[in-house]
């Protein structure tokens, strides 16, 4: 980088480019402006706190020691998210801990405003992603929170799109039929 | 009320219709199906906006702080898609017999590199000289490639074709390299050393074109005439480095320069690749690809 444009006004490859070619500073806003994105992931996939946190370290070092291996030709974000998702499915396995929705209940007390706020306080969203396997979590944590299309999906899982389309209807079907009923106990996890 | 019953949608088909946006008209006139169609709806909302606890401000300098540092530790050795170790001293356990490996080879590569360079020194020399003035450890053969200063308009393929391509033909064959005269750390004066490739080059620039190093504005696009300053030749050598570490990976450096593309400051650099001879335009601040075209 040359130094004279503020981080914030540089493209995510543009900043990835320069961390590559040993700029700190780059590196350093790189994650700064994705560890909350990181984290939501972590944490959504994971479904416990210390475990996102963990899974968050993962990912944000990974990324800075796979950073050169990005090349540039997908969104970084895509390549992130890979990354993220993948440090919560590794933590997943290593805890080898099943998440526990009673621990899940402090996203309940965090105040909204709004139509949507209003739908999401009824629902313990955990809760719900906990009744489902980690890799229909990560599927439908892939597209319904961070956007991603069905083919960067199946890219990330590294699975066919209909997998990734069954895993999606699957999860949201979960969470449906928890957000009719908030006060049934979750299911025995799918997959 | 279920219009046709038969042609209900299941959960999977619901949820590919949500995701693509588009009407269905079964659904629209089936209570059964609009309903459910409704839930699902329901249930990706709730996950698109449903809070996660946020990080404390702490945490979140702490989560990156201890990420950078690991970019000063031991290189990778894992998949970029799999989560390095958390910690430094779970993946020095995973790793150690790795390591003592690295550190071997390390160790052969400093006592024997010496030897070899000494034995070729002599045609070496113009390539030391260059990578000694590059601002990160770019490969020697990043350097290689004759520096064409400002070359202007990097949209126009065809006039880049002709540069780029006629000074990679040359450095295949070691006349661009034994001639050096594009490297203005050598003290040799560009109009003194005409590269071969000035020939076959348009006799000016689009008028209209600006140069990023100041100075060259009026200047005609002959390789002779463009200047570069050391902040061309330190940025080129840093895409340089970048796309050798990415796109152009295992290339070997035929040619580079500076200019525009499209309004923006960028880098351009030749690629001998396996599939063919490739040009990548680069954004000067950071490197990012801006386009790609074969020579």
């Amino acid at each position: 980088m040359t130094g004279d444009v503020s981080p914030g006004a540089i493209s995510d490859e543009a900043l990835a480019a320069a961390a590559n070619a040993g700029d700190r500073a780059a590196l350093e806003a790189l994650l700064a402006r994705h560890v909350d994105r990181v984290h939501a992931i972590c944490r959504r996939v994971t479904g416990h706190p210390e475990d996102a946190l963990d899974a968050t370290q993962e990912a944000l070092i990974a990324v800075t020691r796979g950073l050169h291996r990005y090349d540039g030709r997908a969104r970084f974000t895509t390549w992130l998210y890979r990354v993220a998702t993948n440090a919560a499915l590794d933590e997943l396995r290593r805890r080898k801990r099943r998440p526990d929705a009673v621990e899940l209940s402090e996203d309940r007390v965090v105040a909204q405003s709004g139509v949507e706020s209003a739908v999401a306080a009824r629902l313990d969203v955990d809760a719900a992603l906990a009744a489902l396997g980690p890799e229909f979590r990560a599927a439908v944590v892939l597209r319904d929170l961070c956007d991603l299309d069905y083919a960067e999906i199946a890219d990330i899982l590294d699975v066919p799109i209909g997998t990734v389309r069954s895993r999606i209807a699957r999860g949201r079907a979960a969470i449906a039929d928890r957000l009719r009923e908030p006060a049934a106990p979750p299911e025995r996890p799918i997959g | 009320m279920d219009a046709n019953p038969p042609d209900h949608l299941d959960d999977e088909a619901l949820s590919a219709l949500l995701d693509r946006g588009d009407g269905n008209g079964h659904v629209a006139a089936c209570e059964r199906c609009s309903a459910r169609l409704a839930e699902l709806a329901g249930a990706r909302a709730a996950l698109a906006t449903a809070p996660v606890e946020p990080l404390d401000e702490l945490v979140r300098r702490r989560l990156v702080a201890t990420a950078v540092r690991a970019a000063d530790e031991v290189a990778p050795t894992g998949d970029a898609g799999s989560a390095a170790g958390p910690v430094r001293s779970r993946w020095v356990q995973r790793h150690r017999a790795v390591i003592g490996s690295a550190a071997a080879v390390l160790l052969l590569v400093l006592v024997g590199v010496p030897f070899v360079v000494g034995r070729n020194s002599t045609t070496n020399q113009a390539d030391r000289g260059l990578s000694a003035q590059a601002p990160l450890a770019a490969p020697a053969q990043s350097a290689a490639g004759p520096f064409l200063g400002d070359l202007g308009d990097l949209t126009d393929q065809d006039r880049l074709r002709l540069r780029l391509g006629g000074v990679a033909a040359d450095a295949g064959t070691g006349a661009a390299l034994s001639a050096a005269p594009a490297e203005p750390a050598a003290g040799a004066a560009r109009s003194a050393a005409p590269a071969p490739a000035a020939a076959a080059a348009p006799p000016s620039a689009p008028a209209s074109q600006k140069s990023v190093t100041g100075g060259a504005e009026n200047a005609p696009a002959a390789f002779s005439a463009n200047q570069p300053s050391g902040r061309d030749r330190a940025d080129t050598d840093a895409c340089v480095a970048a796309l050798l570490d990415g796109p152009a990976r295992g290339g070997r450096l035929t040619g580079s320069g500076v200019g525009t593309w499209r309004g923006r400051p960028a880098v351009i650099a030749a690629f001998e690749l396996d599939g063919g001879a490739v040009a990548f335009v680069a954004d000067r601040s950071g490197c990012a690809v801006l386009d790609r075209f074969a020579l």
